[in-house]
């Protein structure tokens, strides 16, 4: 199975790469072994979020196939052949509980 | 503090007037003040371009006060030539604090002058100069004719300390979508304030002026001034993906989401998106170091761009593009080259149109023409198609100028899809062009557009933070429930925002309690976060009150374009989905004390309004 991973604004500039597809030999992967085979980006996230992929979903928006990964599982989202996972920084998003709601 | 000038165009009188405290504390200053001032002074059925509509120029007990982030703001408040409605339209760059230096909280535009005017408004009085030598000319060439002469008056080493807010060819055409512009690329743009400032023949205002505003408690100021700057550096989005990309950042993610309103919102996504956003602009486009310069005064953040595209056919240079620019002159009108987007918007600048507007209107002439509308004749060989980018920017000239088609662009989406027949074809909310979020995909955001007092407008209340950003917590953009409460909250907040007036970017960062302390700070005040809730609560009302009795507002106008609640949506993640309205009207008017999208007399007296409710009694528009 294939999935296309892209990454926006800084993410683009860290990683030096847009987008890659991920070739999986699986017929199902959950979106944290695929951030995890991603040895750049987990580091960089990892880094990020305290070297936990947890706070991955509180600090980053993640789409998949444009939906964000809450509504699909979180972290163990499945993704299947032809899925798109899209990251997006905290350049516009991220947990800030001290506001209301 | 609550100082206005009063500026009677005809009679060429003027009136120095000094608000009571009793009444800023209800209103604040800013959006606020202004639609307070409005419902007193303008009768609501008052012809926008006649002499009975006023033009108030505001600034907020914020404005230019140092140390509080992003507070280099002014607003506009008129009733608007587009849609009737009372109407606000607010501005960054650097304009408005000097207003304040200059001495003053708010000048008012009376009546009607006879021939070309502009103030020269400055250490705390205000003159009226002959503009005739400036009628037909662009936004820069005002400024700097007009700087050029004060500077003349005050000294050269000043030049840099005078600002200017005046209108472009657009305004004086009496186009309503025309725009303020000042510091020649910022926009107080919706709505069709430069029509209302060209109907009065004023060309612009210029402030200068060393008068600091006073701050009454200063322990308490630095206190909430370090307590809210080390916020603001601590968020994410301010303090990186706003600097660095500035707002168009946001082009791939709202894309990605499939709410990128594409050739007239016929679908949320653009295929070529990615030329045109945040990353691609700095990539291709902008000019950082005329960039530093773009930035508003005392603003932190810092999201402003400048652009410069050195290739002809496009060659040009200036403010932005912003967010909503590249959309409505990309996405809405299929055009992908950033090159013939960037020229465009520095047109929309010059010309002094809403650059919202102005893209979203080619978008529907656009679609009328495909859907075989426009009869040839009536596009004077034009080659009107999606994504031709030279014919983009020649429509802004003839917009600007109301030659040929241009003149029905000038008239806004409405009036044109109208004028041929296809008024199903107009994305808009009483009237005024909506922006760039698709809301089949964002179903509070479809609420906030229907309920928006001033028209099709995002800025009223953010829902897409929440429901895509995740700001302040993630929430399901496709459900419905407790939205309407949501809203409600957002709308008051954003209306004292207005009022004070600071950027709505704080908000990523900081919220009520901040901005409460800085304002009692500044004012001596003791309001608490429930007295700031209640003052935009009264904001709303009001503007729904005026409303109401200029055109009628009420149920029938918290709605949307049919496309949206019935078509759904064609492709991408929001597939098949529409704006279910209904679902979420009756817990927003709940929740607001309305009865059929007006106020009731019992909330119009909660809030010290019963003079409103009377107002509406007397004609028979108080529901229940």
């Amino acid at each position: 199975m294939r999935v296309l991973v892209e990454v926006f604004a800084t993410l683009q500039e860290r990683l030096g790469w847009t987008a890659k597809y991920v070739e999986i030999n699986a017929h199902e992967i959950t979106l944290e072994k695929l951030v995890k085979g991603l040895q750049d980006l987990y580091d960089l996230i990892s880094v990020d979020a305290g070297r936990d992929l947890s706070d991955l979903l509180g600090s980053y928006i993640v789409f998949v196939n444009g939906v964000h990964a809450q509504f699909k599982g979180g972290l163990n989202a499945l993704l299947r052949d032809g899925d798109k996972v899209s990251i997006f920084p905290p350049v516009a998003g991220g947990g800030l509980e001290y506001l209301p709601y | 503090m609550g100082k206005i000038v009063r500026v009677n165009l005809r009679t060429s009188k003027i009136i120095y007037e000094t608000l009571p405290e009793s009444i800023l504390k209800k209103w604040i200053g800013g959006r606020g003040l202004g639609v307070y001032l409005a419902l007193k002074e303008i009768p609501p059925k008052a012809d926008p371009f006649g002499p009975l509509n006023k033009a108030y120029v505001m600034t907020g007990p914020l404005t230019g006060v140092a140390g509080v982030p992003a507070s280099g703001r002014w607003c506009s408040v008129t009733k608007s030539p587009l849609n009737n409605a009372i109407h606000d339209a607010q501005s960054g760059g650097k304009f408005g604090p000097y207003m304040k230096f200059a001495g003053f909280d708010g000048v008012v535009l009376e009546e009607v002058s006879e021939h070309p005017v502009y103030l020269w408004v400055h250490d705390g009085k205000v003159e009226i100069r002959d503009a005739c030598h400036l009628w037909g000319a662009d936004t820069h060439t005002t400024t700097d004719v007009v700087v050029e002469e004060l500077s003349a008056e005050v000294g050269r080493s000043e030049a840099k300390e005078i600002k200017v807010a005046c209108i472009g060819p657009a305004g004086e055409n009496l186009s309503r979508i025309a725009c303020l512009i000042n510091d020649k690329a910022r926009a107080a743009g919706r709505g069709g304030h430069g029509a209302v400032w060209g109907s009065k023949k004023v060309k612009a205002i210029a402030v200068y002026g060393k008068e600091r505003p006073p701050i009454a408690n200063q322990d308490k100021f630095r206190e909430v001034a370090a307590e809210a700057m080390k916020k603001i550096k601590e968020s994410p989005i301010t303090s990186e993906a706003l600097p660095k990309y500035g707002t168009a950042v946001l082009v791939n993610i709202i894309n990605n989401a499939g709410i990128y309103p594409t050739k007239n919102f016929q679908t949320g996504v653009f295929p070529e998106a990615h030329l045109t956003g945040g990353e691609a602009i700095v990539e291709k486009v902008i000019d950082w170091e005329k960039q530093r310069e773009e930035i508003c005064w005392g603003c932190p953040i810092g999201c402003a761009r400048y652009s410069k595209v050195v290739k002809p056919p496009f060659t040009g240079e200036g403010g932005g593009p912003e967010y909503e620019t590249v959309w409505s002159l990309g996405a809405q009108t299929y055009v992908s080259d950033l090159a013939a987007i960037s020229k465009a918007h520095f047109l929309t600048n010059e010309l002094g149109l809403d650059a919202i507007s102005a893209g979203h209107v080619i978008g529907t002439l656009m679609e009328l023409v495909e859907k075989g509308k426009v009869p040839k004749e009536a596009l004077r060989g034009l080659n009107v198609t999606w994504g031709n980018g030279e014919v983009l920017v020649e429509l802004m000239w003839r917009m600007a100028y109301r030659s040929g088609i241009g003149c029905d662009l000038a008239e806004g989406a409405k009036r044109l899809a109208e004028k041929y027949g296809a008024p199903e074809l107009a994305m808009v909310v009483r009237g005024q062009e909506l922006p760039a979020y698709d809301p089949r995909g964002a179903q509070g955001h479809g609420l906030a557009y229907a309920t928006s007092n001033r028209g099709g407008c995002h800025l009223r209340a953010y829902m897409i933070s929440p429901e895509i950003l995740g700001v302040p917590k993630l929430v399901d953009r496709f459900e419905t429930k407790g939205k309407g409460a949501m809203l409600k909250n957002f709308q008051d907040v954003f209306a004292v925002l207005d009022s004070l007036i600071v950027c709505k970017f704080d908000t990523f960062a900081i919220w009520t309690e901040e901005f409460v302390k800085f304002l009692n700070a500044v004012t001596g005040w003791d309001m608490t976060t429930t007295d700031f809730e209640l003052v935009g609560e009264r904001i709303y009302n009001a503007e729904r009150a005026f409303n109401a009795l200029s055109f009628g507002d009420g149920k029938e106008y918290d709605t949307l374009p049919k496309r949206l609640l019935e078509e759904p949506m064609p492709e991408g993640p929001a597939k098949g989905h529409v704006v279910r309205l209904e679902e979420m009207l009756k817990e927003y008017y709940d929740v607001r004390g309305w009865i059929n999208g007006r106020p009731t007399r019992s909330k119009l007296e909660e809030l010290g309004l019963k003079w409103v409710a009377d107002l509406m009694e007397d004609e028979g528009l108080l529901p229940g």
